[in-house]
């Protein structure tokens, strides 16, 4: 009888330790909504007519009363460390076969760049982006805030898909924890092209985090300077 | 005088031991030894199709693309095959303890007085000189593949600042969270996200990395070695084969560590070099 109990008490243990990871995981887990690309009508391109949609983001220096930040799960605590974020979402899909236009309205300050690959744009249409409505092919890769860099996730069958645009950084002093935030973004605007569904990531290759390099902190945590491409 | 005895030797003492040849054939008589060598036959012949899908698994991802990533396959698929009768032997071995010696209902537990097991020269001698021989080969065979691998790894590298040879490819290769990027700097300092190189071609691979340590990792290649912050690690091969192969980071490097891979490209010489001349990367040396 004894053994019976010792067996029944070791297992209930082993049920209980597994229950409370898994509990334990699944109130941390939590991904930002999804935010689909906006169809935007049919236009022409060389290769024909092609759907087209549009992606709205912005990108903050800290959380404040107007924009809370990326709240879901573990990401609840983080909300007041001041971390830059992308916003509403970092959890995006776009249309598969199509022209996708992105505005990116920056905010945040930015300092130089670790390796400058990421000061030039790749992937965009004829390798473009437009910066308070000029257009350029590369950014000062010392004065840049965040870059928007869509790269492969490693599932064989799906295109290859790689897209990184720099984003210039706000000078002076009134950015960083600023609150309000700077009246005079900079906006971005690029284009690119999309082929068959795939699922991809992607992330800011400029070192906006904390701690170690500046890569810890938001740049390893998905909700802020990080998170999934879905093309469907 | 008196007489002196020389001592003889003294006489062989009798033996009733049989020859070794009567011994043994006495001995695979036994019950159990057939037992186990039929189980050890079996599980031999079970395990050597998953030697196949060893193999299988390994080329999931492409088949070998270059010499060092052939000689990697075959070491592997050789010392699977040594290692199929090893372990068939000691399954066997451990399948029939379990099943052939175990109790049955009502019987007693052995005598802690029964009489203690003997030293059998034969047993050890057996096993020491299969083992030694064993290990012998999986040395000397391990050191001359390494010594191969080695010199086609690093045929490539630099000397006193001399390129060894004269057609090598330098690739400067960096990891940053979570994406690889290669320059060319003989084209122009060309820079991609994509690894592009040249069939028969020697390369050199100058490895850093922008933040944490990441490992560079040519799969197809068979090209391992770290990216570390702050350093160059050198390493080289020479593809000989075309087509599309990966790359990958094997030191776990954060968030998106398993989103870190990217493709090989490998052209002939005519397609490589009009590739990067229509991609701005003009040779310059």
């Amino acid at each position: 009888m004894k053994r019976f109990i010792a067996a029944a008490i070791s297992v209930l243990a082993g049920v209980a330790v597994v229950a409370g990871v898994a509990i334990f995981a699944s109130a941390t887990k939590g991904s930002p909504p999804v935010l689909a690309a906006t169809p935007t009508g049919m236009v022409d391109t060389p290769d024909g007519p092609m759907n087209s949609a549009s992606l709205d983001l912005q990108i903050y220096p800290n959380n404040s009363s107007e924009v809370p930040g990326p709240m879901e799960g573990v990401n609840a605590a983080y909300a007041s460390q001041g971390w830059p974020f992308y916003w509403p979402s970092t959890t995006l899909e776009v249309p598969a076969n199509s022209l996708i236009t992105v505005t990116i309205t920056q905010y945040d300050s930015g300092g130089q760049l670790l390796n400058n690959y990421w000061s030039r744009v790749h992937g965009t249409v004829d390798g473009t982006m437009t910066v308070d409505g000029k257009t350029v092919t590369e950014w000062d890769p010392d004065k840049v805030g965040h870059t928007f860099t869509v790269h492969q996730y490693p599932e064989s069958g799906q295109p290859y898909f790689f897209l990184s645009v720099p984003l210039p950084a706000n000078g002076g002093t009134a950015v960083g924890n600023a609150n309000p935030y700077v009246t005079d973004p900079k906006v971005v605007t690029f284009t690119f092209q999309t082929g068959e569904p795939g699922s991809y990531v992607w992330n800011c290759e400029f070192p906006c985090g904390d701690l170690y390099q500046e890569f810890g902190g938001p740049m390893q945590q998905r909700g802020w300077m990080s998170g999934t491409f879905e093309v469907v | 005088m008196a007489d002196t005895v020389t001592p003889s030797e003294p006489p062989e003492a009798p033996t009733n031991r049989p020859p070794a040849m009567h011994r043994l054939h006495e001995w695979l008589s036994r019950k159990y030894v057939r037992h186990v060598l039929i189980i050890t036959v079996v599980i031999g012949f079970l395990l050597l199709p998953l030697c196949w899908l060893l193999l299988a698994a390994m080329n999931q991802s492409g088949a070998p693309a270059s010499g060092i990533m052939e000689d990697i396959e075959q070491t592997v698929f050789v010392f699977t095959l040594v290692a199929i009768p090893i372990t068939a032997f000691v399954f066997a071995v451990l399948v029939y303890s379990l099943i052939g010696w175990k109790g049955r209902s009502g019987e007693e537990p052995p005598n802690n007085d029964n009489p203690a097991i003997r030293n059998n020269t034969v047993a050890v001698v057996t096993w020491t000189v299969v083992s030694s021989v064993l290990v012998a080969f999986f040395v000397v065979w391990g050191m001359l593949e390494l010594a191969n691998i080695t010199a086609n790894s690093y045929g490539t590298q630099p000397i006193n600042g001399q390129i060894k040879a004269d057609d090598v490819l330098i690739v400067n290769v960096t990891g940053q969270q979570w994406v690889w990027t290669f320059e060319y700097p003989q084209y122009d300092k060309y820079s991609s996200d994509i690894l592009y190189l040249e069939k028969d071609r020697p390369v050199l691979f100058n490895v850093t990395s922008k933040d944490v340590v990441h490992n560079f990792w040519a799969v197809e290649l068979g090209v391992k070695i770290d990216a570390n912050p702050g350093a160059v690690t050198q390493t080289g091969v020479t593809p000989n084969k075309e087509g599309i192969f990966n790359v990958r980071c094997a030191e776990l490097c954060g968030l998106h560590h398993a989103y870190m891979e990217t493709q090989i490209r490998v052209f002939g010489e005519e397609t490589f070099d009009s590739w990067m001349r229509e991609n701005g990367g003009g040779k310059t040396s």
